[in-house]
């Protein structure tokens, strides 16, 4: 199913911060949000997966507002994993990932069945925490604790998933960590993943499909190859930069050097 | 993939213990049902308490088994597993362990409807026994809504410390209103009002025991039916909604529930707030996080705990009677500094 966001403004109570935005996501890739702090982009990601309303306009998943769908329907369909998310101190991270079954099971004495269990191994499996199951999830290092979460979103088994600056807080080799097991989980299950992520870098090398955002505005969409270029750099970040061709991958990559001068 | 120096804390909590724990704390709360019961100012051997209950004794030792000490005994079971119940919700909805009903108002609210109640009523005649429970929980419940209704912003998700605030500041209001109404009291009433701010169980009838246990109950079923719900709630709101929480429904609607069993205990037992403080808190060590086990947990923690704090009450200056809210203070209060300590690290 494919999300269309059409005419949506975003924004928290009167004060508006994007207007009438209408542009597509890819099914089937990773998209990347960046841009500089505060120009909007964690507001745009949190009001397209329904954890902000809009301030006008909508978006739609299968012909359908998000809006209109009952609450656990919709879990079902799109996943959201939080920037820096808590949890009680005692929950482990089985029982963490359990909860993402909930939406599949009935309102009343919901409890995992034998499925279930297969399925929340399966996601335990998949981030390599099936190790740590039993330990308490906030008793973890920062980069355990981001698979256990990531565990908990897979196991809701959607076919979007929504990231938020997933690498913050992370040491590079966790960074790696985490954006691979974003790559495979868009390669091997084919899911659509729409992320907010600061590293430039990264983002070129690991998303499909850039969305770059200042002041509110979408100035610039398409693939790294379209998009990453020094006056997108200047215009989005406001800095001078030097652009190769990352030896291994191909892909752009960009050598920051100072503030650009304003002309 | 793990460091070595990572400290770690967490602890298997597998099913087995659980039970083991859980059908321990059961077999301690029906010992302490059976001592609980066993203690009065009339004496009573066992042999002739179990003649009682055997449907055996003479008229008087019936009346006292049934209609003083059972009724209380049961009491203490319905209040402290309400309180305890109450308290795990407010604990997770303002996110925050050391939350207690009392925050919301809940106490303060019924202490002034209380004593507005009995400041006004004619002490001439004899008042009807549903006048102060009723009362109570109509002023808890203001308290809470009103509470909620500040903290609450139009377009957003409740916060958590803006609920916290709110009801920290509203609270103190109440009490400042509370001060004023008490000078204007006359020692008889003072008395009254006295002891039930401090909280007590004597006194209570059959009917009292009648009204509170679907209460306890029903609602106690409806909670854990829906703990999943409790669940996410305990998480951040955004991982909530993502896993299909409708957030401000629910957080509302299990607020409610939660004043509501609140009130009604606070309404027969007094002010005993600590209860809901404590016992999830000891339940969440020992039962682990998930609603499905903690709650029941909790519920027949404060069951234990109430009716070990009246017991200890009655017994410890006999023939006088130490009131249960001082006795539940007395082991909270050391309990609630040892929270602090432990939180700060």
């Amino acid at each position: 199913m494919e999300l269309h966001i059409e005419d949506l403004s975003t924004g928290y109570g009167e004060k508006a911060i994007s207007q009438h935005l209408t542009f597509p996501i890819p099914s089937g890739q990773i998209t990347a949000l960046i841009g500089a702090n505060g120009c909007g982009k964690s507001t745009l990601l949190k009001t397209i997966c329904r954890i902000i309303p809009p301030l006008g306009g909508t978006v739609k998943l299968g012909g359908k507002s998000l809006w209109d769908y009952d609450s656990r329907q919709l879990a079902r369909k799109v996943g959201i994993l939080p920037q820096n998310p808590s949890a009680p101190g005692e929950l482990t991270v089985r029982e963490l990932v359990m909860y993402g079954r909930a939406p599949y099971h009935g309102p009343f004495f919901s409890r995992g069945s034998q499925e279930d269990r297969d399925i929340v191994q399966w996601a335990l499996e998949e981030t390599d925490m099936a190790e740590f199951a039993d330990r308490n999830v906030m008793a973890l290092s920062g980069g355990q604790r981001q698979r256990a979460w990531i565990a908990m979103a897979i196991a809701q088994t959607t076919d979007i998933l929504f990231l938020d600056e997933p690498t913050s807080f992370l040491d590079v080799a966790h960074q790696m960590e985490v954006l691979e097991l974003v790559r495979h989980l868009n390669e091997a299950y084919g899911k659509t993943i729409i992320m907010v992520i600061h590293e430039l870098n990264e983002a070129a090398r690991f998303a499909h499909h850039l969305i770059a955002m200042k002041q509110g505005k979408i100035l610039y969409q398409g693939s790294p190859e379209e998009v990453f270029h020094q006056q997108m750099l200047r215009d989005i970040f406001g800095i001078d930069a030097e652009l190769i061709q990352d030896p291994r991958t191909g892909r752009p990559l960009c050598i920051p050097y100072s503030r650009a001068r304003k002309r | 993939m793990a460091n070595p120096l990572q400290k770690t804390t967490g602890r298997h909590k597998g099913k087995g213990r659980f039970l083991l724990s859980f059908a321990f704390l059961i077999l301690a709360t029906v010992l302490m049902f059976y001592v609980h019961l066993r203690t009065g100012f009339a004496h009573l051997s066992d042999r002739e308490l179990w003649q009682v209950l055997l449907g055996g004794g003479t008229e008087a030792q019936r009346l006292t088994v049934f209609d003083f000490r059972m009724v209380r005994s049961l009491l203490a079971v319905l209040v402290g597993g309400g309180l305890a119940m109450s308290g795990a919700l407010f604990q997770t909805i303002s996110r925050n362990e050391l939350a207690s009903p009392s925050l919301l108002g809940v106490n303060a609210g019924a202490g002034l409807f209380v004593m507005l109640l009995i400041y006004a009523r004619d002490t001439s005649a004899p008042s009807p026994f549903w006048q102060l429970p009723l009362a109570a929980v109509a002023g808890a419940a203001l308290a809470a809504l009103l509470i909620y209704r500040l903290a609450y912003r139009k377009g957003r998700t409740l916060s958590p410390y803006r609920l916290v605030l709110t009801g920290i500041a509203l609270t103190a209001g109440i009490h400042a209103l509370q001060l004023l109404l008490v000078v204007r009291l006359d020692p008889q009433k003072f008395h009254i009002v006295n002891t039930w701010i401090i909280g007590s169980l004597s006194g209570n009838t059959w009917i009292h025991a009648a009204a509170l246990a679907p209460v306890v109950l029903l609602l106690g079923l409806l909670l854990w039916s829906r703990s999943m719900d409790l669940n996410l709630l305990s998480l951040a709101d955004e991982t909530a909604i993502g896993l299909g929480l409708p957030i401000n429904r629910a957080r509302f609607l299990y607020l409610m529930a939660g004043v509501v069993l609140a009130a009604s205990c606070v309404a027969i037992g007094g002010n005993i707030g600590f209860v809901g403080l404590i016992c999830p808190h000891i339940a969440r060590r020992l039962a682990g996080a998930d609603f499905f086990r903690l709650l029941p947990f909790t519920a027949v923690l404060g069951s234990l705990l109430v009716l070990a704090a009246d017991w200890v009450g009655r017994v410890i200056i006999a023939p006088d009677e130490m009131l249960l809210g001082i006795v539940i203070s007395i082991l909270g209060a050391p309990y609630f500094l040892y929270i602090l300590v432990r939180t700060r690290k």
